[in-house]
């Protein structure tokens, strides 16, 4: 036969047509493509939320450095005093140089070190000629200066730059490169980037009268803004100190400013005076000018309160070196911590906190909250100089082996170290350091030359230490873990995640503790004993309300639910006991019924449980509420939990009601009916069910005496549940949280768990009943072990819910990072503070990348979470295949 | 006694232990308490929703002290030591300092429901309860006596009404319209001085394009002040004078009353008609008083805008991800893996969508939009245009939350089309693409609708990651509207989950606000159930054309 013969006789084509094939092939590349594309776009959420938070853990660097010889410039020499200071324009490309010694005002070019200016200072008659001390506000221009002869003065030194608008810009301006700045009249022009230009003018004069109240030669000086105007702080070379504030009022007739100064002077302690006065005191104020601080070199430190500043009092003496010399202080930002170098190298923290042994008056102490251990453990060096970030709580220490270190007060770490002594960089030990205004450049000088480097400092404020272990904070009692984010600029922030977690733990905890044995139970009665042409009206129901916007439970929950709550706190507290208890008496009076009768109205178990059960068992704990309360709990539950009257009996009763009646099931199913068994052959149905009733009374009863006993014992040594797992009732608390979220976790777990307890095959049902087995054995010893693994990953399921709910949380927790097990307390969840605080996070900053890091903790934890559902389901659902 | 041996053995408590009725009782216990969870919370939704507008009656409670209070009850308790007290919604915010009061039965000598007390709604603070006196017209009396002046204030109200309407719209659209021109020519300055530079021919003719539409701009608004000021002198002056329950005597401007009623005179059908009204204000009408009344337009169609166009994104992203895997991934470990990914994507929390939806689509893919396209409005008044939330970016987060729910939910529908189906179709020589597309697709579709509209449901109800991503309390432009080029993916817009967050958990006067928060949940619970229902139709449908079309 001819094999392309048709069969109908007519030719048929046999190849497929280009369209179709072509449509075919665009088609898989479509789908191929999109679909992938789909599935990794998904799948790069989890990549991109690492991406962001990852930099929080990179190491500071540091980069190139430049170095400026003053020799060639006509610098003091080594040996000169250094009457210096350091500091850098607000881009951090030019550094400004005030030498007193030699008497001359530097800008230089930190790229490459060059001079730019250099200019002595005489000439505007400054008013800065013959300073002995000098100190500049960091971030600012305001200084103070003080002379040989105890006349001190404040002064304007440093930079101001100001952009320059592109009409203005000079020629010879704009052919300088990118980074580069040209001297110009008073300053520089600095071509700060492609299209931008910034004039950087210097300042430095004298402002306003001197002080002359000091007679000897002034060692220290300190200034500080206040809003009418500086506080500013000498101390002279016999110890003598002035305080004073200066305050500017425009008069408004006039028109002429008048200032007015107020102050007073603090002689020198006699001990001060004597030996030791030759040895410089170092005097520091408080940012907010409410504290002066002196430290004298071997070490005894004073703090006094100037909160007048015209009564100077003396808080408390304190010791500041550890056995060695004081050889540097700085004010941290923030202007509440002091840092502190000695003589053996070490550097401390220390700032006022209130403390239990305070003996101040106003109930603070000096504590030295932070010890940094020298550079290099083996040889310690001397801390020759400090300096402070103008925007972080970093600082900068220096010691006579040229080991340059950035530390950081809130962490406590060594964020990065340098040598500045070597062939290309300083000839002595830093004398002097300096931190740019963006935190990118590090400054350090010795008399004849200044070394600078750029660096990046990444997060130092982010470690795990910072995150998961507690610090102690500024001005806190002791080291805690706290969350605190939101503040002003030199607010110390507080980026503690264990709050975080604490609350995220207790508000699933709860709600899994309350949803769980509710939905599997319900689950179990569902699929078990319930007429099909029920469970499929019912099911639906509960899972309506999975439906159900988390915004809505969450509104409920905090407005509805909670005040309803606070006000019958005894009767729902009571319900958890008395509901189940009343079921547990309503079933055993149902097994008084005849047998037929029960048979019959077996179907009509729910509506029974559900319109006359719950009822009556609400109606109980609402009835016995006020009795439960005066005996457990001295008449009023709320006062017992705000810790007032009452002993710690009630809520041991309450906690070990559970287990007694767990205790007392034992018993009774170990000892009572294996005997009744024995001794109930033949009996009539009803006498039975009497006598199940009085066990079951009996057993009420235990339970109650194993719990009182308990609890006896447990407040005998003097333990009270209250602190731990109870205390002070808030509106809105753990408690409210659970209810609220198992609305949003029953109907999940309960649609897994019954779907896994009905697709457990027919025929190991039928076998059991057929075998003789009631329908409760049958579920209990047959259906709930093959289905174990389904209600397992359900309850899974609903855990990663619950860990990751917001709106509820949000809404119904009070919103307060409190760290506590109590069931009636506020908290915050990691997924709370991300939803307040993201939109107000500066994008990039390590407040955002925190919370990113939050996000990719919540999203690694319900990834681990529902894998391990899934492999389980899938177990579970091969087993019982083969089953 | 039967003669039986085995039966002679039988213990009755045995038996009865067997059948564990009290554990059958507890599971049965946890079941109705799942049920009456569920009843409860949707009944007291409805309720409460339904009920808000309906017009209560109000009362003249006179207590002990003499003082004699007008006001609707709006709730009772019962202290500790039992005796009752009722909160009363007092209103006349600017006279007592308050909104709500409680009152203890024992307080309370006597309580009538005058006919002429009135409820009056204003624009701003709260509402006003008090007996009309007199209408007032400048220094002209209209009406006195109560019946007269209330009778009045029914004929004149209208009309003022309506005038304060047509100026309120001038101010919020026409004016609007013209600042949006105003704006849209000072950015095309900066754009051809940015492009070209500020002497440039462009630059020029740019500029004087902007100087003759600001001219233009100018004597539009003129003319709309005119127009204003002619709608406001006709208001001007008319007043509607009450003595308050204490007698006080107070004015309220017309123009200021939104609506006013006695409850106590009214008919059933009058009733019905201040009802509907309330109604068709809440679910027709800009907000008022922080969120706190009026109506949520705004939300309704920003939450309708975002969901659809939410579905719009996801769905040929889900289909196209759930054919790739069904139908074309090779059976491997890997697409097993890749599968239980997806399935585990639906689990991880909204929240996290929103930080990701902020930080990648705002910031990222939003910035450097607004670097390439948007440069102008960036250097001329700093504002981000896509680089801050807005519709599309809340769209695309939300997209992205269900896309895992679409994807698993077509995968189901494309796995439960018969595999002889296919096989017939091979059969016949079709190619794999017209397999799908005639067979399997139709087949699925219902599935994918069911899933789609699921992801819909969670869509309008989820408020977190829209926390993140451009939902905001008050944002009357709307997102898609009458303006070239209608939609406007960039804008923010409200929500009215966000909604029920903000006022009922941010409103000044929270108690004053809860009845709305009710009437806003109650709305949203309707819209995710008849959603719900919907999906539950389709899937019933698709089951019945399965049973009738396996073969």
């Amino acid at each position: 036969m001819n094999p392309d013969a048709s069969f109908t006789g007519r030719a048929r084509r046999r190849t497929t047509r280009p369209g179709v094939r072509f449509g075919d092939t665009l088609a898989r590349a479509v789908i191929t493509l999109g679909g992938i594309g789909t599935i990794a776009a998904v799948l790069l959420m989890g990549v991109f939320l690492l991406a962001v938070a990852l930099p929080l853990f990179r190491s500071a660097s540091i980069g190139g450095h430049a170095t400026t010889s003053l020799d060639a410039v006509g610098g003091g020499g080594a040996d000169a005093p250094a009457v210096m200071a350091l500091g850098t324009d607000d881009t951090g490309e030019i550094a400004w140089n005030l030498d007193l010694a030699a008497g001359r005002m530097r800008l230089l070019d930190l790229a490459d070190g060059a001079v730019v200016l250099d200019r002595p200072l005489g000439e505007a008659g400054s008013g800065l000629d013959g300073a002995t001390a000098l100190r500049v506000h960091p971030g600012s221009t305001l200084a103070v200066v003080g002379f040989a002869d105890g006349a001190f003065r404040t002064a304007t030194v440093g930079v101001e730059s100001t952009f320059i608008p592109e009409a203005e810009i000079a020629a010879d301006a704009r052919a300088i490169a990118v980074g580069k700045a040209l001297p110009d009249a008073n300053g520089a022009v600095l071509r700060s980037a492609v299209d931008r230009w910034a004039r950087i003018r210097v300042v430095t004069a004298a402002a306003g009268e001197p002080a002359r109240e000091l007679s000897g030669r002034i060692v220290d000086v300190d200034v500080t803004p206040l809003t009418g105007g500086p506080l500013v702080a000498a101390v002279d070379g016999t110890g003598a100190i002035r305080v004073e504030r200066r305050s500017t009022k425009r008069n408004m007739l006039t028109g002429k400013e008048v200032t007015k100064r107020d102050g007073a002077t603090i002689p020198a302690e006699a001990e001060v005076a004597g030996a030791a006065a030759a040895k410089a005191i170092h005097l520091r104020l408080s940012e907010l000018g409410d504290q002066l601080w002196a430290i004298s070199a071997d070490g005894r430190g004073r703090r006094y309160s100037i909160r007048e500043v015209d009564k100077p009092v003396l808080m408390e003496s304190f010791d500041a070196g550890g056995g060695a010399d004081v050889t540097a202080v700085v004010r941290v930002f923030g202007g509440n911590a002091l840092a502190v170098g000695d003589a053996a190298g070490v550097v401390r923290v220390f700032f006022t906190s209130r403390q239990a042994d305070a003996t101040a008056e106003d109930g603070l102490a000096v504590v030295a909250a932070k010890t940094f251990p020298a550079a290099d453990a083996a040889r310690p060096e001397r801390v020759t100089t400090l300096a402070a970030s103008p925007r972080s709580r970093l600082f900068a220490a220096a010691d006579a082996a040229g080991t340059v270190r950035l530390l950081h007060s809130t962490a406590g770490t060594t964020v990065l170290s340098v040598n500045a002594v070597a062939a290309d960089r300083l000839a002595g030990a830093p004398r002097l350091l300096a931190m740019g205004a963006r935190e990118t450049t590090l400054l350090a000088a010795d008399g004849r030359g200044i070394v600078s480097w750029g660096f990046d400092a990444g997060y130092p404020e982010i470690s795990p230490g910072t995150l998961f272990r507690p610090v102690w904070y500024e001005n806190y009692p002791g080291a805690v873990h706290a969350w605190e984010t939101t503040g002003h600029q030199t607010f110390e922030s507080k980026f503690g995640f264990i709050p975080l977690v604490v609350g995220t733990i207790k508000a699933t905890l709860y709600a899994m503790l309350f949803a769980t044995p509710v939905a599997i139970l319900a689950a179990i009665f569902s699929s078990q004993f319930l007429h099909p042409s029920w469970r499929s009206r019912i099911k639906p129901v509960i899972e309506m309300m999975a439906s159900l916007p988390s915004v809505v439970l969450g509104f409920m929950a905090g407005l509805v639910i909670a005040p309803l709550v606070e006000r019958g706190l005894a009767p729902v507290i009571a319900g958890f006991f008395v509901v189940p208890l009343t079921l547990l008496l309503g079933a055993h009076l149902w097994q008084l019924l005849p047998t037929g009768a029960r048979m019959r109205l077996a179907a009509w178990r729910l509506p029974i449980i559900g319109c006359l059960g719950l009822p009556v068992g609400c109606l109980a704990s609402v009835t016995s509420a006020p009795l439960l309360e005066r005996l457990l709990f001295g008449g009023d539950l709320r006062a017992w939990l705000d810790g007032r009257g009452g002993s710690g009996l009630g809520g041991w009763v309450l906690a070990f009601l559970p287990v007694a009646a767990i205790a007392a099931t034992m018993i009774c199913s170990r000892l009572v009916n294996p005997w009744l068994r024995g001794v109930s052959i033949g009996w009539p149905p009803r006498r039975a069910a009497l006598v199940s009733l009085a066990v079951f009374g009996g057993g009420v009863v235990l339970t109650v005496a194993l719990a009182v006993a308990a609890a006896t014992f447990l407040d005998a040594i003097r333990l009270d549940a209250r602190g731990g797992l109870l205390g002070s009732y808030v509106q809105r608390n753990a408690m409210i949280v659970a209810f609220g979220m198992s609305f949003a976790v029953i109907p999940l777990i309960f649609t897994i768990a019954d779907d896994a307890l009905s697709s457990v095959p027919d025929h190991l049902r039928s076998a059991s009943l057929g075998a003789g087995a009631t329908p409760w054995q049958t579920a209990i010893r047959v259906i709930l072990p093959a289905a174990t693994s389904g209600i397992f990953s359900a309850v899974m399921i609903g855990l990663g819910r619950a860990v990751g709910e917001t709106m509820i949380v949000l809404m119904a927790a009070g919103n307060t990072p409190i760290m506590d097990w109590s069931l009636f307390s506020g908290f915050q969840t990691l997924s709370a503070a991300i939803a307040t605080e993201l939109p107000e996070a500066a994008r990039g900053s390590s407040h955002y990348r925190v919370l990113f890091l939050a996000a990719l903790t919540l999203f690694s934890l319900t990834f681990v979470l529902n894998t391990v559902a899934e492999i389980i389901r899938e177990r579970f659902r091969r087993r019982s295949h083969e089953l | 006694m039967s003669s039986d041996p085995l039966r002679r053995r039988r213990s009755t408590h045995a038996a009865l232990a067997a059948h564990g009725e009290a554990w059958v009782w507890l599971t049965g216990g946890c079941l109705a308490l799942a049920m009456a969870m569920i009843i409860g919370v949707l009944g007291y939704i409805v309720s409460e929703g339904v009920a808000t507008f309906w017009p209560r009656p109000i009362e003249l409670i006179e207590l002990t002290d003499g003082r004699k209070v007008l006001g609707e009850e709006t709730g009772r308790d019962t202290a500790p030591d039992g005796t009752g007290r009722r909160l009363v919604r007092t209103a006349n915010f600017e006279l007592t300092g308050k909104h709500f009061e409680w009152f203890d039965d024992g307080e309370v000598t006597a309580t009538t429901r005058p006919a002429e007390a009135t409820v009056v709604e204003r624009l701003e603070g709260g509402r006003f309860q008090g007996f009309p006196t007199r209408l007032l017209h400048g220094d002209e009396v209209v009406a006195t006596g109560g019946e007269e002046a209330w009778r009045g204030f029914r004929e004149k109200h209208p009309d003022v009404r309506r005038r304060w309407r047509e100026a309120w719209r001038i101010d919020k659209g026409d004016r609007g319209e013209l600042q949006r021109k105003l704006r849209a020519a000072r950015l095309a300055v900066v754009q051809a001085e940015l492009s070209a530079g500020a002497d440039s021919p462009a630059g020029a003719a740019a500029a004087a394009a902007e100087k003759a539409v600001a001219a233009e701009v100018e004597a539009q608004e003129r003319r709309l002040d005119e127009r204003t000021a002619e709608l406001r002198a006709g208001n001007e002056g008319w007043g509607l004078e009450f003595t308050t329950a204490p007698g006080e005597s107070v004015v309220l401007p017309l123009a200021d009353i939104v609506r006013a009623w006695q409850p106590n005179k009214l008919s059933f059908a009058e009733r019905l008609g201040v009802y509907a009204s309330r109604w068709g204000e809440f679910l027709g009408d800009d907000p008022r008083e922080a969120n706190s009344a009026g109506g949520v337009f705004p939300a309704i169609w920003g939450t309708i805008a975002m969901t659809l166009i939410m579905a719009l994104l996801v769905a040929p992203f889900g289909v196209l991800a759930a054919l790739y895997l069904r139908e074309y991934a090779s059976r491997g470990p890997m697409t097993a893996a890749v599968r239980i990914a997806i399935n585990n994507l639906a689990g991880v929390p909204s929240i996290v969508y929103g930080a990701f939806g902020l930080g990648f689509f705002c910031y990222v893919l939003g910035g450097s939009i607004d670097e390439l396209l948007f440069r102008p409005a960036l250097v001329a008044d700093g504002q981000p245009t896509f680089g801050t939330g807005g519709l599309l970016w809340a769209s695309l987060t939300l997209a992205l939350l269900t896309l895992p729910v679409v994807i698993v939910a077509t995968e189901e529908a494309l796995s439960a089309v018969p595999n002889s189906m296919r096989e017939g179709s091979y059969a016949c020589g079709a190619s794999k693409w017209q397999t799908i597309r005639r067979i399997v697709l139709p087949r699925a579709l219902p599935g994918i609708m069911t899933g789609l509209i699921l992801a819909m449901a969670r869509g309008a109800g989820e408020v977190a990651p829209l926390m993140l991503v451009g939902v905001k309390k008050l944002a009357l432009d709307l997102p898609i509207d009458g303006t070239f080029p209608f939609v406007h993916p960039e804008r923010e817009f409200m929500h009215l989950a966000y909604l029920i967050y903000d006022v009922g958990f941010q409103s000044p006067n929270s108690q004053a606000a809860k009845p709305m928060v009710f009437t806003i949940t109650f709305l949203l619970v309707a819209i995710i159930a008849l959603l719900n229902v919907a999906a539950i139709w389709i899937r019933g449908r698709l089951r019945r054309r399965y049973v009738s079309q396996q073969f």
